[in-house]
């Protein structure tokens, strides 16, 4: 791990923890003086991030095997991807709605995803005794060495795949946060007591609208990334499909989203079982993604299991 | 030495027919302002004057005396002297003070009702046009305008709606947001859907469609709401496409049962659908309400929440007037400094606005 790229995750922690700050702040007070500055640090934060990884790849390059190496291929790094994507993709959403408060609903996340890149040392670890701050910190960092690639992971398809599919589920997370944002809007005014939060929240019609639109960007990202894992299975392994626990769950995931979309279009659903569904969807990106390492012989590149 | 002093009516002195014989309308307003300065001794004028009240704020420099004639003028101008007897005086930090209440809706019916402000400025505006104001006026006036802006952003004195009509408008825009593409069904030829309808109205829903069961009286409503009219029969069709149903017959049973709008919910593919059922007794079966998209609110249930509203204003009253009290002594520095002809400097709080307030400055242009 270089000087720079530490730095510069450093400063992104640090910009996402007080981007997250000044949305809640903008929340509270309602002052748009928070949330101009919030998406202009998410921003800043967004280039450092960005600038990190770049960093990161020309870092691993001194190990001659990495010539394929992209900032994704453990825990940590596509933790940090996770956390990176879905701030872009609420950067977007930010852009074209111009509604500050979803920052609240959305952020958490990828923030949540930092957190759980600089984690994985209790999970790799979990007995390890830890005597000092210092101590502490090391431990932590020890998540950020570069790895040493698997031989399946010394491909260019990790460069395609991997953040195809990360962009759809980050598109997914920022869909889950705003899905809680409409069921709580919609209790408020179910109850017939809409108190003041049902007053800064976006219309239901709004966030209805958003959801949808959403996912139906992310499916077929999704579908495209699992069509290329695909391929990249039958360079790796000799086959397409082997209904692997990765490429099973991955399916289930697809198939939720599926579900969502058909209940949307064709059976005319909306609103409160859509939304529930899109969380649903979430639950199972995250399953497949994590859990999953846990079970697949192959896939288990995050648990250090994979082949 | 020159004074401020206010002479006015409002509705907390007298009813409403007197204030009506006082009201000034614009064109007389010219003829006012040069009577107050040639009979009223008034250096400076300004003249509020609205439904709830008419007040006249001058600067002069013999208070008691142009009190009283100020009082005869205002009168005479309608034509009645006896009216003078209704009317209230104050001078200086008195009188700025209850600008400054006036300003922010605390002495308003509904209090921190925001119509006011804007009447303020247009009294304000109206005077600096006619060149009747002055130093004095032109700082107390755009003084008063930005007191009242800080309470409203700095109290809950002004929050949510008080009144039924306004609040229904407001849970519409909860679920719809912009109502620009609403489309609004009458159902029943009632008063009370009229009020609601005209609050709709002034957002530019859409469509206003009314339907009745004597299609002539549909037809008569729809003209005054520029909107459609459609006979009873075609209301399943109709409810399919609105998405504000504004419901108040006469009827004394349910005209809307939860059957028929599940259907309608069926038809109309899940969008959202907001009912009112403004009627008593209501029209409208109560369980609809449990349908997935569909949001009921009976008259009961949007009276609760204006009172709540309404009470929630009252109990910030008191921070208000705190707000108020404060602004008005830092404005009596102000005043006093300028009238020993000393130089002093009025700004805006911290993190309101960046301009300061300088007494020298020239009034903004309105």
């Amino acid at each position: 791990m270089g000087m720079t790229e530490m730095v510069l995750f450093n400063l992104a922690f640090a910009g996402y923890t007080l981007v997250l700050a000044l949305y809640f702040a903008y929340a509270f007070t309602r002052r748009e003086s928070f949330s101009r500055s919030a998406y202009r640090l998410l921003t800043g934060t967004v280039a450092l991030h960005v600038l990190s990884l770049g960093a990161r790849v020309l870092a691993a390059r001194v190990i001659p095997e990495h010539t394929w190496y992209v900032p994704w291929s453990n825990w940590f790094e596509s933790f940090s991807l996770f956390a990176l994507l879905i701030a872009l993709v609420f950067l977007i959403v930010q852009a074209r709605t111009r509604l500050p408060i979803l920052g609240v609903f959305v952020m958490p996340w990828s923030w949540l995803a930092i957190v759980m890149a600089l984690s994985y040392p209790f999970f790799s670890t979990p007995n390890a005794s830890i005597a000092s701050f210092g101590g502490f910190w090391a431990f932590i960092n020890s998540a950020r060495e570069i790895p040493k690639l698997a031989p399946a992971l010394q491909s260019y398809w990790m460069a395609i795949h991997v953040p195809v599919m990360f962009f759809s589920y980050s598109a997914f997370a920022n869909a889950f946060g705003i899905g809680i944002a409409y069921l709580i809007q919609e209790r408020q005014i179910k109850s017939k007591k809409p108190t003041e939060l049902s007053y800064r929240l976006p219309s239901l019609e709004e966030l209805d609208r958003l959801i949808y639109r959403i996912i139906v960007i992310a499916f077929p990202v999704l579908t495209l990334g699992i069509m290329l894992g695909a391929r990249w299975a039958y360079d790796a392994w000799g086959r397409y499909w082997g209904w692997d626990a990765k490429e099973t769950w991955a399916l289930i995931t697809w198939f939720i989203y599926l579900i969502y979309l058909h209940m949307r279009l064709v059976m005319g659903w909306r609103g409160r079982r859509t939304a529930y569904l899109s969380l649903a969807g979430f639950a199972v990106v995250i399953f497949t993604y994590v859990g999953v390492n846990y079970l697949s012989e192959l896939h288990g590149f995050l648990s250090g299991t994979g082949r | 030495m020159r004074h401020l002093l206010l002479v006015g009516v409002s509705h907390k002195t007298a009813p409403v027919e007197w204030r009506e014989r006082l009201a000034v309308p614009e064109p007389k307003l010219p003829v006012l302002f040069q009577n107050l300065k040639d009979g009223g001794g008034a250096t400076e004028a300004v003249i509020l004057s609205t439904c709830n009240r008419v007040e006249i704020y001058a600067a002069t420099p013999d208070a008691m005396g142009s009190r009283e004639s100020i009082r005869k003028e205002l009168a005479s101008v309608q034509g009645d002297p006896s009216l003078a007897s209704c009317l209230y005086s104050q001078e200086d930090e008195d009188a700025v003070r209850h600008l400054f209440h006036v300003a922010s809706g605390l002495d308003s019916l509904v209090v921190g009702e925001s119509e006011i402000l804007g009447q303020v400025k247009r009294a304000y505006e109206a005077a600096f046009v006619a060149q009747a104001t002055g130093k004095l006026t032109n700082v107390i006036f755009q003084r008063a305008l930005y007191v009242g802006k800080l309470v409203r952003t700095r109290t809950r004195i002004s929050e949510g709606p008080t009144s039924a009509a306004s609040l229904a408008v407001a849970l519409a825009e909860r679920i719809f947001g912009n109502l620009k593409e609403c489309r609004v069904l009458i159902l029943g030829a009632g008063e009370m859907a009229e009020t609601a309808a005209d609050s709709f109205l002034s957002q530019k829903v859409a469509r206003l469609t009314v339907v009745n069961r004597t299609l002539e009286k549909a037809q008569e409503l729809a003209r005054r709401f520029q909107g459609e009219a459609a006979p009873y029969d075609r209301l399943q069709a109709e409810l399919a496409k609105a998405d504000v149903v504004l419901c108040s017959t006469g009827a004394p049973d349910y005209v809307l049962k939860r059957a028929e709008v599940a259907g309608v919910m069926h038809q109309r593919r899940e969008k959202p659908l907001f009912l009112i059922d403004i009627s008593v007794p209501r029209n409208i079966e109560p369980a609809v309400h449990h349908l997935e998209n569909v949001y009921l609110y009976n008259i009961d249930d949007l009276q609760s929440l204006v009172d709540e509203n309404r009470a929630r204003r009252q109990s910030e009253v008191d921070k208000a007037v705190a707000l108020v009290d404060e602004k008005t002594q830092e404005f009596h520095v102000w005043y006093d400094a300028w009238r020993r002809g000393e130089t002093a400097t009025l700004r805006h709080a911290k993190g309101e606005d960046a301009s300061t307030f300088s007494a020298d400055a020239a009034p903004e242009k309105p």
